[in-house]
């Protein structure tokens, strides 16, 4: 990175600086091919002559006159006169005066005026001479006499031809030496800029040299620290060209895959590290790589991927991928780790995490089938005790059954602790939402403590003073549970004390805090960590005296964190503790009678008692049970039948009409969800009887899994007598043979059950009510739309079926009792897919909306 | 300035051997002699000397050169024997040529600057002979527009007209 920044700033340094000398440089360049050119033909004109030596030549023609003139005079001087040697002279005279006369060199002489009068004359005489060789062989002496006399007299014209050359060519002489002066300085000015450039591109060249120089050795280091760092690498670090040859192979590499570098230099990576079943995917890689740049493996990360050792065996190697070099010319990076024993320790891990995991889910499903085994029996020994307690019995036998039924309560008490952890932790509980008074509900909790404090010698207070509360939504039920645990702790580790409830919401949000504070004897900083575990219990000095399974704070932890919020301890062993409660529990607005809330599923129940007896079919194997179960559905005032198991059950419903069948689950031979099956498909006359599973097994995917094999309801073990009138009665309401056949008079109190109605009125006081109502009509009015709009029912839509549930909820509230039942019965149908009984239900919705609304609205 | 830009219509290899004569039978000349040549001289045909006349001259070569010069007006033709094969004949190897005219010009040419081709002894200009009046009969010629190294001053100067004799010494 660093390197390819440095090259960068280097780069944009360099690049004008290089640019600055290109362009000196062709400036120079073009300045010395200017004056070189200048100069050359400069110096060429100096070195090629147009002229002869002129003046030589001038001198010469006097010089042949006078050789001529001594020819002819020969005669005087004593020889006699050589008529060939006088015409050879003449000749060259002649010659040389041609010469003057044509050549290109003599024309400047020429200009002058005298010279060509000189010329003239020259050529008169010439003309003469040439007469005189004209028909001789030889001369005689006035012929020589006459042309002696014409040399003379052309001789001064010569002489001065030959002087006026002279001073013309001395200015030429001048001119030319001023010329070849220049020409001198100008080449020693050149020469001087030439050297110049040259110091100029030396020094330049010189510093390129130097950073040159250093670079190398800087890159020197840098290589020779690449080359350490590669070496001494733990990680196998292999560099492949674009062709996949391989170029670097470092000591990491042949440790891990077996091969000596001189070994692995040049090959393939394909062949020689990438397993057989991975080779096909990596050359596809690299010819797209290749063909169209895109990378899916380089430079993403870290990868999991599998390589082969030189001995074949394959390996889980962890490998990164990045390309360095330019485009066309990469270089591929590869960092691998061989990660067989990471992979082997953290498979490992898995399998004993795993094992955890079941033994863990094996240690729940022991707890969820003990507390069944275990809940079967007692359910017989508490209802058996049930009924005992209804036969004559003397005072001491009173006491014992006393005894036995407080031990037989605890002993369910633990059983259901266990079981509720086994619910929460399921992650099953459902969190209900409605809006209650937790000031009120707070005081409640407190007068209920009220009795148990004073026996310990505590007084409770109470603290409530945040109006926000007093109309919140939430799980009342819960948050009551939770809160009640921790006051009845805080009794219980406190001896003549004080023991305080709080609650107050936080800064204004969705989140309440509950505090419950006693000056007990604390919780060590030791056990203080552990005291919401499961199975915990304190050896203090009075605990012993409290029975408790260990399990009260671990459910209140659970429960907490079920509604979203947290429980938290702090404490001081001999001073106190203060436990704090927080939930999340948004306020509702307004103020709301406790009562109310709490009151009204109870209000449900009491629902007008339906007296008429019922033929019921009890189909249990275990005798107690049977025997229990039976007792208490006579008392309520039913006609019992009797089946031991499911086969028997069927035959029976095959022969008779029930108008409720209760159905234990496990049972040999035929099993009660396998029965009830059956007799709502074959059984003619119970096609749609009600049938009410009984059972231990409460969790609540049991529960679901019973209805949808079309139970209409599920009664836990161990039976009340409580609990079997309030599901028949909810259950004999919704069945279609009821609603069917009992005639509904058109009345009043039949669509509203005005008696519910006016003791909420009461509860609540008129406004509220009023208030409630409109909500209730004006929030109902779209769902019945909604239901409106599904038109004729052909096919199971389970979304009706919701919609249809929460509109009887919602109705049964107000006591709008027809319209739940019509609504309660169309569920019913939609659950047993009879089409036909829903589409007729539904087809009567509208009218029966309508009347109800008006009652509503006019009350 | 441009002159010898001017491409030089030079025609030259017309070598036309007509026979050739060996050093030792060098014919003596039965026309007028034209050229004397003395010295240093591996053959000869007149004592130490060798003579020629001008047919002897014309049997051993015809070089022609149409050159503009600077004694002449116009583009003039030149036909001759290189001098160099003067030389062969006559078996000079080194030494210095002293060419002298009939006006007595003596000019001194160092064997070694004699070209293969160039200079020729011209004898004939214009496909004429030339007369002494047209600085006959003969004339040292360089083709002066083929190339500025033959518009030297010492080209100019070696460029003798009216050659009558050649003395090779040391």
């Amino acid at each position: 990175m660093a390197s390819s920044a440095q090259r960068d700033t280097y780069a944009m340094t360099a690049r004008p600086r290089a640019g600055l000398a290109l362009i000196g440089l062709v400036i120079c360049a073009l300045g010395i091919i200017y004056l070189a050119s200048d100069i050359r033909p400069r110096i060429e004109e100096l070195a090629t002559s147009n002229s002869d030596t002129i003046q030589w030549s001038l001198g010469q023609a006097e010089v042949e006159l006078l050789a001529l003139q001594a020819a002819v005079r020969a005669p005087s001087t004593g020889g006699a006169v050589d008529f060939q040697e006088v015409r050879r002279r003449f000749d060259v005279f002649y010659s040389r005066m041609d010469t003057i006369a044509r050549g290109a060199q003599y024309a400047r002489i020429l200009e002058i005026s005298r010279n060509r009068e000189t010329l003239a004359a020259v050529d008169r005489f010439l003309d003469f001479g040439s007469g005189m060789f004209e028909g001789r062989e030889a001369f005689s002496p006035s012929d020589l006499s006459a042309m002696d006399q014409a040399i003379s007299r052309i001789r001064p014209a010569i002489r001065s031809l030959s002087l006026s050359a002279v001073g013309l060519f001395a200015k030429d002489a001048d001119a030319k030496r001023a010329e070849v002066s220049n020409l001198l300085l100008e080449v020693a000015g050149l020469t001087l800029i030439l050297v110049a450039t040259l110091f100029v591109f030396s020094s330049l060249f010189l510093h390129l040299v130097y950073v040159n120089r250093s670079r190398v050795l800087e890159q020197a280091r840098t290589t020779s620290r690449l080359a350490a760092v590669i070496s001494t690498s733990l990680d196998a670090i292999i560099v492949v060209d674009r062709s996949g040859r391989i170029l670097e192979f470092n000591s990491a590499a042949e440790d891990i895959f077996g091969y000596s570098k001189r070994e692995a230099f040049h090959q393939d990576m394909g062949d020689l590290i990438i397993p057989k079943h991975l080779r096909a995917a990596h050359e596809a890689g690299m010819e797209r790589y290749r063909k169209t740049g895109e990378r899916r493996v380089t430079g993403k990360g870290l990868l999991r991927l599998e390589a082969m050792r030189k001995d074949g065996s394959v390996f889980p190697v962890e490998m990164s991928i990045s390309a360095a070099g330019s485009v066309g010319d990469e270089i591929f990076v590869s960092f691998l780790r061989d990660i067989s024993t990471r992979v082997a320790a953290e498979k490992e891990l898995v399998e004993a995490r795993d094992k955890a995991l079941a033994g863990e889910q094996a240690k729940a499903d022991l707890l969820a089938v003990m507390s069944h085994e275990m809940r079967t029996p007692l359910n017989g020994v508490l209802g058996t005790m049930d009924l005992l307690r209804t036969t004559p019995l003397n005072q001491q036998q009173k006491s014992y059954l006393e005894i036995m039924r407080m031990s037989g309560n605890l002993l369910l008490h633990h059983l259901n602790g266990v079981l509720e952890i086994s619910k929460l932790d399921s992650g099953s509980v459902e969190i209900a939402s409605v809006p209650f008074d937790a000031n009120e509900m707070v005081r409640e909790i407190a007068e209920s403590q009220k009795g148990l404090a004073k026996s310990a010698g505590n007084t409770l207070s109470v603290e409530t003073s945040d109006p926000t509360m007093d109309n919140v939504v939430g799980d009342v039920m819960r948050v009551q549970q939770v809160l009640l645990n921790l006051v009845n702790n805080a009794i219980k580790f406190t001896r003549n004390g004080h023991v305080s409830i709080e609650c107050q919401r936080l800064g204004g949000g969705e989140m309440v805090e509950f505090r419950v504070k006693d000056n007990g004897i604390g919780i060590s900083a030791k056990n203080l960590s552990r005291i919401f575990d499961d199975f915990v219990t304190l050896d203090a000095s009075f605990s012993r005296r409290t029975e408790g399974t260990g399990l009260g704070l671990g459910i209140c932890r659970r429960v907490a964190e079920a509604l979203g919020g947290q429980i938290n301890v702090r404490s001081q062993p001999g001073v106190g503790s203060v436990f704090t409660f927080r939930v999340p529990l948004s306020s509702a607005g307004g103020r709301l009678s406790n009562a109310a809330t709490k009151r009204l599923p109870k209000t449900l129940t009491d629902l007008s008692p339906r007296n008429t007896p019922l033929y019921v079919l009890l189909v249990e194997d275990n005798h107690v049970n049977r025997v229990v179960a039976r007792e208490m559905l006579e008392k309520l005032g039913h006609i019992i039948s009797e089946a031991h198991n499911g086969r028997e059950a069927v035959a029976l419903a095959k022969k008779f009409a029930f108008d409720l069948i209760l159905m234990d689950i496990s049972m040999p031979e035929m099993d009660g969800v396998t029965a009830a099956r059956k007799i709502h498909e074959t059984c003619e006359l119970n096609k749609t009887v009600p049938i009410v599973a009984l059972t231990a097994n409460v969790l609540p995917k049991d529960i679901e899994y019973y209805e949808d094999s079309g139970m209409s309801a599920t009664v836990t073990k161990p039976v009340s007598t409580a609990d079997l009138a309030e599901v028949i009665m909810s259950v004999v309401l919704k069945s279609p043979k009821f609603t069917k056949e009992e005639p509904q008079p058109m009345q009043e109190t039949d669509l509203i059950d005005l008696s519910l109605f006016e003791t909420m009125q009461r509860d609540l006081g008129e406004d509220r009510m009023a208030a409630l109502v409109k909500n209730f009509l004006s929030d109902a009015e779209p769902r019945v739309e909604a239901l409106l709009g599904w038109g004729e029912v052909t096919t199971d839509p389970s979304g009706l079926k919701a919609e249809v549930h929460k509109l009887a909820g919602s109705a049964a509230v107000f006591g709008a009792v027809r319209l739940q039942r019509l609504l309660s019965g169309i569920e019913t149908a939609l659950r047993q897919s009879d089409f036909a009984s829903a589409s007729q239900g539904m087809s009567k919705v509208e009218d029966v909306w309508r009347d109800t609304r008006e009652v509503l609205a006019a009350v | 300035m441009c002159k010898y830009r001017v491409p030089a219509a030079v025609t030259a290899a017309l070598f036309l051997w007509v026979g050739t004569a060996s050093a030792s039978d060098l014919p003596m000349p039965e026309g007028e002699v034209v050229l004397t040549v003395s010295g240093n001289i591996a053959t000869a045909n007149d004592g130490d000397r060798a003579l020629f006349d001008l047919s002897m001259l014309q049997g051993m070569g015809a070089t022609r050169i149409s050159t503009s010069t600077i004694w002449t007006d116009g583009v003039q033709s030149f036909t001759g024997v290189p001098l160099y094969i003067l030389l062969e004949e006559l078996g000079v190897t080194g030494g210095t040529l002293r060419a002298t005219a009939i006006n007595d010009y003596t000019v001194e040419i160092p064997v070694t600057d004699v070209g293969e081709t160039f200079p020729i002894i011209a004898y004939l200009r214009n496909s004429e002979v030339m007369s002494i009046r047209d600085k006959g009969p003969l004339w040292i010629v360089y083709p002066y527009d083929l190339s500025p190294e033959y518009r030297t001053e010492t080209s100019y100067a070696q460029s003798i007209w009216q050659l009558d004799r050649i003395e090779v010494v040391e």
